[in-house]
């Protein structure tokens, strides 16, 4: 055989072993985990985007970034492989998907400080809010209720990661104080209620 | 009487085209290219968003188009033409078949479909924003609901109408004076207006209602044989036709405020506007 016939025999057969070993057998299956944790973060919607904030927002544009996962939020999943040899050639990676454990009931939102008269400090104001999920650089549609936001959460499932994200907004002016803060609490379908407090935020016009 | 209906049959029996001739052809297959322009009154700003003010004027267009001519019978034949216009699918379509009475007259009915471009929807929507809806948003950002591509609609009707034809051994003219009846297929734009400043959105989706227009389409062809081998003709043919609409473009327009679920409907009557297509092609014909 010529050297140059070897040659390429010996890339086709290099390129045969590659496609074959870079096919997957993923392992489809959803894994469970539980909220433990809610992270709340000041948010600018002010402009077309959300971006993020200090902690002072436009008294007319109130909104939050609420994350809210297990312990380790943005854990990314081990990439399960199938083939015990030729690991390092391997091109594919498998996607892990993550749901609930236990569903959301619902979620509240109470305003830690006055606001008025009509809302005094404990003033569940959950109807007042609108979520959205974040698309950051992206302007995205309409909001949802939070009921809507809780029934997708309990639906999807979560690829390669054990956190949601999501915005929540409120939709007009409550107050004319200069100092806001709400707590967030998430009543899961086993009873738990899991809290998260925002930090202090600073109103200005 | 017998006379008279001796001349009737005579004159009902007259063949059409090249299927006159001895050498009468049963099919004919025309390769042809040729330009489109399209033309759209833009009328002044109503009370409501007009549509068809955002129609795209079209400048001379090329296509190239097939035109396959089936006649099963000295009276009756039928055809089919496809055109590529500006992309590189055959978008525009026409079938027709035709009934030949007399040897100088006869009827032809058909169906066809082409379509066009929207243009500046998106300008158009902002300039007027202000104007046209509910003005529950101030200084808004507007972004489309969708990723942004040039939108383009579809009209298809039928027609109906008499042929007038004039034929020679070697030519053969044909004038069709089509009318017909047409409408557009649905569709749909969808906007978001962010308030600057506040949370507040917006969403309010224009989604056409199916608004038919009468039509006036009248066309002609000028054929000309120039060579004849065997079985296999070939000839030179000049096509061309004026379609003229009052386009109407109704629409409903619905608001959504914070939510989806948050709903305000509106049926909104546009105006009627002068829509022209122009065409002329120029192709040659094998016929066997």
């Amino acid at each position: 055989m010529k050297r140059a016939q070897k040659i390429i025999l010996f890339v086709l057969l290099a390129f045969t072993v590659r496609l074959i070993i870079s096919c997957c057998d993923c392992n489809n299956t959803v894994e469970a985990f539980d909220i433990t944790q809610v992270e709340i973060y000041p948010i600018d919607n002010t402009g077309a985007y959300p971006q993020s904030a200090n902690d002072t927002l436009y008294r007319k544009a109130i909104a939050f970034e609420i994350q809210v996962g297990d312990n380790q939020l943005q854990e990314f999943a081990i990439k399960k492989n199938s083939f015990s040899t030729f690991n390092e050639l391997k091109a594919c990676e498998c996607v892990m998907s993550y749901k609930l454990n236990y569903s959301i009931d619902s979620i509240t939102i109470i305003t830690n400080r006055e606001l008025s008269f009509i809302y005094p400090a404990k003033s569940d104001l959950s109807d007042k809010f609108y979520a959205s999920k974040i698309n950051w650089g992206n302007p995205g549609s309409l909001y949802q209720t939070l009921d809507e936001l809780v029934e997708d959460i309990n639906t999807y499932s979560l690829s390669d990661s054990r956190m949601y994200r999501f915005l929540v907004v409120l939709d007009k002016i409550y107050t004319n104080s200069d100092i806001v803060s709400f707590t967030f609490t998430f009543h899961m379908s086993n009873g738990e209620k899991i809290i998260g407090l925002s930090p202090d935020i600073y109103l200005t016009d | 009487m017998g006379k008279l209906l001796i001349a009737a049959f005579f004159v009902l029996s007259a063949q059409t085209g090249w299927s006159n001739s001895a050498d009468s052809t049963k099919y004919e297959l025309t390769v042809y290219s040729g330009i489109r322009t399209i033309l759209c009154d833009s009328l002044p700003a109503n009370t409501d968003l007009d549509l068809a003010n955002t129609i795209m004027d079209e400048q001379p267009t090329a296509y190239i188009g097939l035109n396959l001519n089936v006649n099963w019978h000295p009276k009756f034949s039928t055809a089919i033409d496809w055109l590529i216009i500006d992309s590189y699918v055959f978008n525009n379509f026409r079938l027709s078949a035709q009934y030949n009475i007399t040897e100088f007259f006869g009827l032809r009915a058909g169906y066809y479909s082409f379509d066009y471009f929207l243009q500046n929807e998106m300008d158009y929507f902002i300039d007027n924003y202000d104007k046209f809806f509910t003005r529950t948003i101030t200084n808004p950002y507007i972004y489309e609901d969708d990723n942004f591509f040039q939108d383009r609609i579809k009209d298809q009707g039928f027609i109906l109408g008499p042929v007038f034809k004039l034929e020679k051994p070697r030519f053969t003219f044909n004038l069709y004076l089509n009318w017909g009846i047409t409408r557009h297929d649905k569709y749909n734009l969808s906007f978001v207006a962010k308030e600057l400043n506040t949370n507040k959105k917006q969403k309010i989706v224009l989604e056409t209602t199916k608004s038919q227009s009468p039509i006036f389409f009248p066309e002609f062809n000028l054929k000309y044989r120039f060579m004849q081998k065997r079985r296999l003709n070939l000839g030179l043919q000049i096509h061309g036709n004026i379609y003229y609409q009052d386009k109407i473009m109704n629409y409903e327009k619905t608001v959504y405020e914070w939510t989806d679920s948050n709903i305000d409907r509106l049926l909104v009557d546009s105006p009627r506007h002068r829509f022209f297509k122009y065409e002329i092609d120029i192709g040659i014909i094998f016929a066997w």
